[in-house]
Formats: C-alpha cells, structure tokens, sequence
C-alpha cells in the first residue's frame, strides 16, 4: 500500500501558518481567530489518523467456460478494524465485459462486515483471460490521509471457443497404415467395395466373389478400402492478425482450427499443431479425447506479436510433420513467411491444404483514389498469393463470412474431385 | 491605513477572488483552494475592519464556514474519482463536517477569548505566541513525517 497525503493537508498547513503569521505581524488578532480551526484540525487529524487494512476477495463461479456462455464474479471487501471510505475500481482485461459495467464505487466499511458486489461476466472472445485488478483507495477518519493499492487476482479464466460441429471432414489424400474411419484410397482388407477383379494365385478364397464368378465363368475377386486413421496437422499462421473495430482473424482462425482439431479426432485421427509466429511452438500428433484438450488449451494461448523472424520447417521435430499427413494451413494469407512455410512443406511432398481467414471485409475501402488504388493492389496480390499455391497444388478454400468451417471443407473435397477427374 | 470606500472595495475584490479560486478548485486545480481560503479569510478581515475596525464575534462562526467551505469542496472533488457513492459515505462525511464545523466554532471562540485576555509583559506575550504558532507548525511537520 502506498500512503499519501490528501493535497488539502498541505494547503490547510500553509493557511493557518499564513494566517498565524500574519496575524502576528500585522497585529491583527482576526486572523489568528480565521486560521485557528485549521491550525488545531491539521495536527489532530494527523495524530488520530489510522492504518485501515482492507482485504479483498474475487471469486469466479467457474474458471472455465465456452465462447458465449457467462460466469458469475463476487468481489468481497472486508476490513478487520474497518474503514472510512474505500474507493474502489475493477479493471478488467477488454475481452471481458461485465454486467453491470465495472465503475468506481466509494463504501463505507463497518469493523467485521463483508461487502459483497455480485456482477456477471462475459467474455468477448475465447482465450486466457485474467479477471483483474482491483484498485482501491482507503481514505482514513478525516481523509486527508490515504493509501492506495491494487489487488491483483489470482483466478485466471480460461475461454475456450465455440465448436462448430462438422459432419464431414477433408480427406487425406494418403493414409496411415493403422485401423481408423477414413478409407484409404489403397486396397486392402476392410468393408468399402472398392473393385472386382480376376483371381490370383495366393489370393483368399474367403474374398471370392461367387456371384460374379458364376456370372462371367471365371473366378473373380471383390477388392475392398480399408479403414484407416490419417494423421492430420494444423498449421497455424501466428504471424499476422488483421484487425479492425475489435474483429480480427486470429479469434476465426482459432475457432476454425479448434472445430477441425475435434472434427479429426473425433474419427480417430492423429491430430497435431504447430504455430508459426514469434516462436514456433508445436503439439506431436496424437489421438483420443484428451489431445482435443490439449490442443484446445494449446490454441486458446495464441497470440499474434509482430515480429520480423524468419522461422523453417527444419526447426521442427521430424515427429511433429509425420510423413503422409494431412497439413491444414490457416491462415490470413497476409504475410508471406506463411507462404513460404506451405510452399516448403508442399516441396516436402506433404499433402498441403490452405484455409484461408480472409481479412478484406476488416480492410475498410480507400477513401480516396489513391487509398481506393492501394487496396485494389492489395487485393491483387493475395489473389497472385493464392495462385502461387493452387500452381503447385494447394487448394485455397476460405472460410465464409460467418467464421464456418463447413463450407471450406466442403469446397476441399470438391478440389479433390476435382484434382482426380483431372489427373485421369 | 485604507478609508473605508478603498476598503470596500478592496472586501469586494477580494470576495470575488476568493469566490473564482473557489470555483477553480472545483474545477480542478487543487491548488486553487489554499487561495480561496486566503482571499475569503482576507475578505472577512476587511469586512471586520469596516464594522467595527476590532476583532468580533462574527468571526467565529465565519472561522467554522472557512473550515466547512473547503471541506466541502474537497468533499466534493474526492467525488469525482467515484461513480457511485453508497449513501453511508454521504451521511458520515456530512456528520463528520457538521462535528468539524462545531469544533472549528469552539477553537474560533476560544482564540477571540484569549485575544480578549489583558496579558501584561508584552514582548513576552507576543514571543509566546510565536513560539506556540511555531509549535504547532513544527507538530504538524513531524506527525506528518510520522505518517
């Protein structure tokens, strides 16, 4: 706590000194009889002044909650001996909003009650958010003596985005060779038809197709798909975070990436992360429930700092990138590190899909000819960007303007028809 | 010494100031308030000169409103850090002020006592009274440093 002096003390000091002064100098006995009551005041209210110790408490209803949803805060305020007056202020982090809106409150505390201000809170979007500090300034009995604190809280409310739930998913164009829910585009054992064919020596009698055997007077074959997991990676680009009026394409990206992680996982894929962006951090791919909690903790830590590194995909451990995987790469496709990361990957031999998270509607247009000029360059050269990437074969899909992820995946699969009827 | 039309005008003007350092500290400058005081207290001595040109009993109750005034004021500024005020602080800062002003009053009335008192020695008089002024100073100072 730090102890001040109200800045009338001083002034009341320097009047009943001017006044006793003059008074005397002057010989005028009614300036003595002004400057009196102040003079007496000052010293007694000094000596009567006391040391008030006021306690504060923060409690959360919950320290953990999803995008939308509400929890409910207490802040108590108690004083053993009791106080004068504290006022009192709760600063919140901007992603938190709270109902009714935080302001700054003067009480009195009696020896031995709990003030108690009950408020919701809201947060604007997910994340880590601290719920923080409560500045509080105790007046002592004639307030020209105070003393100011802040009270940090110690709770810490974690955000977790909103998921949306995806029927469907993009599929890898490879698989692994363990047992999972996509099927492989190779034959093999598994119960997705896949062809017929004639019967070879070492073949399984089992697998014979009598029906069709009986039908063309030879013996034929049914092939099938296996089922088999992928391993899936999400690239995430923690290198730019086009903002404006609030919005921004990080809180997207993220939600996006969160939806894609469950949507994997919950078919029994491996799912990794890897974050490029001031430093490049990295969750190895893994499957089951907690992974999904993993990389959900993982993701709602996500900051965008800007930064002028230039980061490889060397820097990575070989098991974060296993070969055949599945690379989800979202991005805002606005810094050209991340370009180069999904090109170098898709030189790899990696099978590369860029999600874009379009910043142009946060780009507001130009005011004038010449800003109205710029954003049509700008605008050109994403559009070079994503042609940079569909030349070598990374499919561009873009997340609409709701933030969903379907219709990307979505537009993935018809890329992948596409890319197939093309090739023959 | 002032004739009595000069001082009027000079209780007039300083009235005035007193009343637009008042309306400066309110607005803001705190400082304005150590001229408030000054200029009213000044004003008030003039007004007792041109009454009766010897120190009155009017000046206690005007002591305990110099007091009150910038209580008051200060009262006031404090408020503007806050957006709500739980009406316990209200009401204590008032009975506070009120206790204030009745204390001011008694130590007002006391010193126009004492400046009634017919104390022989003169210069001895008056060095006491310097020494206490300077007393009470010095206690200000260090219970100040204490704090």
């Amino acid at each position: 706590m730090t102890r001040r002096f109200a800045p009338r003390l001083a002034l009341y000091a320097a009047f009943a000194a001017a006044s006793l002064l003059l008074a005397l100098a002057l010989g005028r006995s009614d300036l003595a009889v002004l400057g009196a009551p102040f003079a007496v005041f000052v010293p007694l209210a000094l000596a009567r002044s006391e040391r008030a110790a006021v306690h504060v408490a923060f409690s959360l209803s919950a320290d953990r909650m999803i995008e939308g949803e509400h929890v409910e805060a207490l802040l108590e305020l108690s004083a053993p001996a009791g106080a004068e007056r504290v006022d009192f202020v709760l600063a919140l982090p901007a992603a938190l909003r709270p109902d009714p809106p935080a302001r700054a409150l003067a009480v009195h505390l009696e020896p031995g009650r709990t003030e108690r201000f009950p408020f919701t809170l809201s947060p604007a979007s997910w994340g880590a958010a601290e719920p923080g500090a409560v500045t509080l300034r105790v007046h002592d009995r004639f307030g020209l003596v105070y003393e100011d604190a802040v009270a940090p809280s110690a709770l810490a409310l974690r955000v977790y985005p909103r998921l949306e739930r995806l029927r469907r998913v993009a599929a890898p164009l490879r698989t692994q060779p363990f047992a999972g829910s996509q099927i492989a585009r190779a034959t093999g054992e598994g119960i997705e038809f896949a062809d017929i064919r004639p019967f070879q020596f070492g073949d399984q009698v089992r697998r014979i197709n009598w029906r069709a055997s009986a039908r063309r007077g030879e013996l034929l074959l049914t092939e099938s798909n296996p089922e088999r997991t992928s391993d899936v990676v999400l690239l995430l680009d923690g290198y730019a975070d086009v903002r404006h009026g609030g919005a921004g394409t990080l809180e997207p990206l993220v939600r996006a990436a969160a939806s894609l992680a469950e949507a994997h996982l919950a078919r029994r894929d491996r799912v990794g992360v890897i974050t490029f962006g001031t430093e490049v951090s990295w969750l190895a791919p893994a499957s089951g429930d907690r992974r999904c909690y993993q990389i959900v903790e993982a993701l709602i830590e996500t900051a965008v700092v800007r930064s002028y590194r230039w980061h490889n995909v060397e820097e990575l451990p070989p098991r974060t990138l296993p070969p055949r995987a599945l690379v989800l790469a979202l991005t805002p496709l606005a810094d050209r590190r991340m370009l180069r990361v999904m090109l170098h990957l898709r030189a790899r031999g990696f099978d590369v899909v860029a999600v874009e998270v379009s910043p142009v509607a946060l780009v507001p247009a130009g005011r004038d000819g010449p800003g109205e000029l710029a954003r049509r360059l700008w605008l050109l050269s994403r559009e070079a960007l994503r042609f940079q990437l569909e030349r070598v074969g990374v499919p561009v899909v873009a997340l609409d303007e709701r933030g969903s992820v379907a219709g990307a995946v979505e537009e993935v699969r018809a890329y992948r028809r596409f890319a197939r009827s093309a090739g023959g | 010494m002032l004739a009595a039309p000069r001082l009027r005008g000079l209780e007039a003007g300083l009235g005035a100031a007193g009343v637009l350092a008042l309306a400066l500290h309110l607005g803001g400058r705190r400082v304005a308030l150590a001229g408030a005081l000054i200029a009213l207290a000044g004003e008030l001595v003039a007004l007792d000169l041109l009454a009766s040109r010897a120190t009155s009993a009017a000046l206690v109750p005007c002591a305990a409103a110099l007091l009150v005034l910038a209580e008051l004021a200060a009262f006031s500024l404090s408020l503007r850090a806050v957006e709500l005020v739980a009406r316990e602080v209200q009401a204590r800062a008032a009975a506070r002020i009120a206790v204030l002003a009745l204390g001011a009053a008694a130590v007002a009335a006391l010193v126009l006592l004492a400046t009634h008192l017919a104390i022989g020695g003169g210069l001895g008089a008056a060095a006491l009274g310097v020494g206490v002024a300077v007393a009470l100073l010095a206690l200000t100072g260090a219970l100040a440093r204490a704090r």
